[in-house]
């Protein structure tokens, strides 16, 4: 028996899933980034990431909204909690391309973290097109 | 909000694109980290967004956290308050995997299980039901033999259901909680001597675990179970229920009967759907002759088979009373047009022997009006 709860991820590696254990202090050590908002919505495809994200930003004092697989209803709780920031994976943050403008002014954003194994710069580009008032911030993760 | 004997009561409808309770958050306060955001897709479309206070949860030792739990769900918020509660200060050394529609559709999620070994799994009831249906026997027995506790929330566990968990978690016991989203930690907690003392009654007998009252109690002393909780106050929770107060060997003392929901919108029964807008679609050509009507489906033991039921009060117009043949004309009008699966009416349905034909009373009113039109429940 581990000496501290784990959280457990499920890392996929060639498409083959693996776990891995998290502790609360290994999620609090990880470096995502200056935090220097409010309000983030916390978007991965992975929920194991998605809570892992937003247990780090509990540890720094700041209420994270976690997407839901709903899209819509992840943009309307965004618009409803007024987010300032986003943090996720470059396929969550395609996936709110062109949709959450629908729900809430974009230029509210004041902060977009992404996390990922690969962040492409023409990527990073659109994400300065659709969020301009938002600094971005690319944290690239290993590979599993 | 509906005010009744004078107390105020929230209703869902009151938390229709509202954000509740987003006042206790202040960032960069240590206070943030008791908060959860939790949203509903609600009867309408519209989320109802609520910020809730985990701190009445934190610290409360139960077995389900220091054992390796699996918690099969679908929202992502779940799951994170699952997190919280798991790795909070304190804490007992153990493990937590929460699976996602991904996971649980990916060909591999056997081996993972298997892997994790858990001895409690937390899932709604018809959730965990197709997830187990991706099982074969070989892959259940290895992925489950340590699961010593089932714990279920959602809708109400069916025959078939204790069956089919049974033969996947032969060492299991059985709990259920009683929770709306709403209220995060619940609403009813098990208690093995309640079942002992109501046998049968797993799914519907709990006892409290937030103030909770009764109003509008029929003359069985069924109501609407209200609950009362830090950001809602009073809160109306659509669901019937009886409240006893009665000493349990436990220590606690009242006892919460829960009935069924009241006004559901959408009514599951024998794998099929009966819901309030295709209800509407059924009734509205037969305007003329419905003043106003209410529903209740329940499953029901007919030829030692569980069949749906389908009771339909109606307050007739002069037209319908002029016909001899009220009842059955409506009975057969509802059932021709009712869609109950995407494919099927209920029509269908009864000839196949899946559901009783409906049954029809014509009424003078009906017997409790909250206003609207529609009531659709489902019942024991």
């Amino acid at each position: 028996m581990n000496e501290k709860p784990l959280f457990m991820k499920i890392e996929y590696r060639d498409g083959t899933p693996h776990l891995l254990g998290r502790t609360r202090e290994d999620i609090s050590a990880e470096n995502y980034g200056s935090a220097a908002y409010k309000r983030p919505l916390v978007m991965f495809q992975s929920v194991q990431d998605s809570i892992e994200k937003s247990l780090w930003h509990y540890e720094r004092n700041i209420l994270p909204l976690i997407a839901e697989d709903n899209l819509e209803l992840t943009c309307m709780a965004a618009a409803a909690f007024r987010i300032d920031a986003i943090v996720g994976d470059a396929a969550s943050l395609s996936r709110l391309s062109g949709v959450l403008n629908a729900y809430l002014d974009t230029r509210r954003i004041r902060q977009i973290t992404v996390i990922d194994v690969e962040i492409s710069r023409p990527f990073l580009a659109t994400l300065k097109k659709e969020f301009p008032q938002a600094t971005c911030i690319a944290i690239l993760k290993p590979l599993p | 909000m509906r005010i009744i004997d004078g107390i105020s009561y929230r209703t869902k409808d009151d938390l229709a694109g509202k954000f509740i309770g987003l006042e206790q958050y202040k960032p960069g306060d240590p206070s943030a980290r008791d908060l959860l955001i939790k949203m509903t897709s609600g009867t309408s479309g519209t989320p109802s967004m609520l910020a809730v206070s985990l701190k009445h949860i934190f610290g409360k030792s139960r077995p389900i956290y220091e054992e390796p739990l699996l918690i099969v769900q679908s929202r992502n918020t779940f799951m994170l308050q699952w997190a919280k509660l798991f790795l909070e200060p304190g804490a007992r050394a153990s493990r937590l995997l929460c699976l996602s529609w991904r996971d649980q559709e990916h060909s591999d999620v056997c081996r993972i299980i298997e892997e994790f070994q858990p001895v409690h799994v937390f899932s709604f009831v018809s959730l965990l039901r197709s997830f187990l249906e991706t099982f074969n026997a070989e892959g259940r027995s290895r992925a489950f033999s340590n699961v010593r506790r089932l714990y279920l929330t959602g809708e109400r566990l069916t025959e078939a259901d204790i069956r089919t968990f049974k033969s996947f978690f032969p060492n299991a016991e059985i709990e259920m909680g009683y929770g709306i989203s709403e209220a995060p930690g619940g609403v009813g907690g098990h208690c093995r001597y309640l079942i002992e003392k109501y046998p049968k009654s797993l799914g519907r007998a709990y006892h409290p675990l937030l103030p909770v009252s009764i109003v509008e109690l029929d003359e069985a002393d069924v109501g609407e179970i209200a609950i009362r909780t830090q950001e809602l106050g009073w809160y109306l929770t659509g669901d019937a229920g009886r409240l006893v107060s009665e000493p349990c060997v436990c220590g606690a003392s009242q006892t919460l009967f829960v009935e069924g929901r009241i006004n559901y919108d959408i009514v599951h029964c024998v794998g099929a759907t009966v819901r309030t807008d295709l209800l509407e679609k059924a009734f509205s050509p037969l305007r003329n002759f419905v003043e106003e009507y209410s529903v209740e489906v329940r499953e029901a033991s007919h030829e030692e088979r569980t069949v749906g039921a389908i009771a339909i009060a109606i307050v007739p117009t002069a037209l319908l009373r002029s016909r001899a043949d009220a009842e059955a004309f409506i009975a057969g009008e509802v059932a021709k047009t009712l869609q109950v699966t995407k494919t099927r009416t209920l029509d269908d349905l009864v000839r196949d022997g899946i559901f009783l034909p409906p049954a029809v009373s014509l009424v003078e009113a009906l017997s409790r009006g909250n206003g609207k039109k529609v009531r659709l429940r489902k019942v024991d």
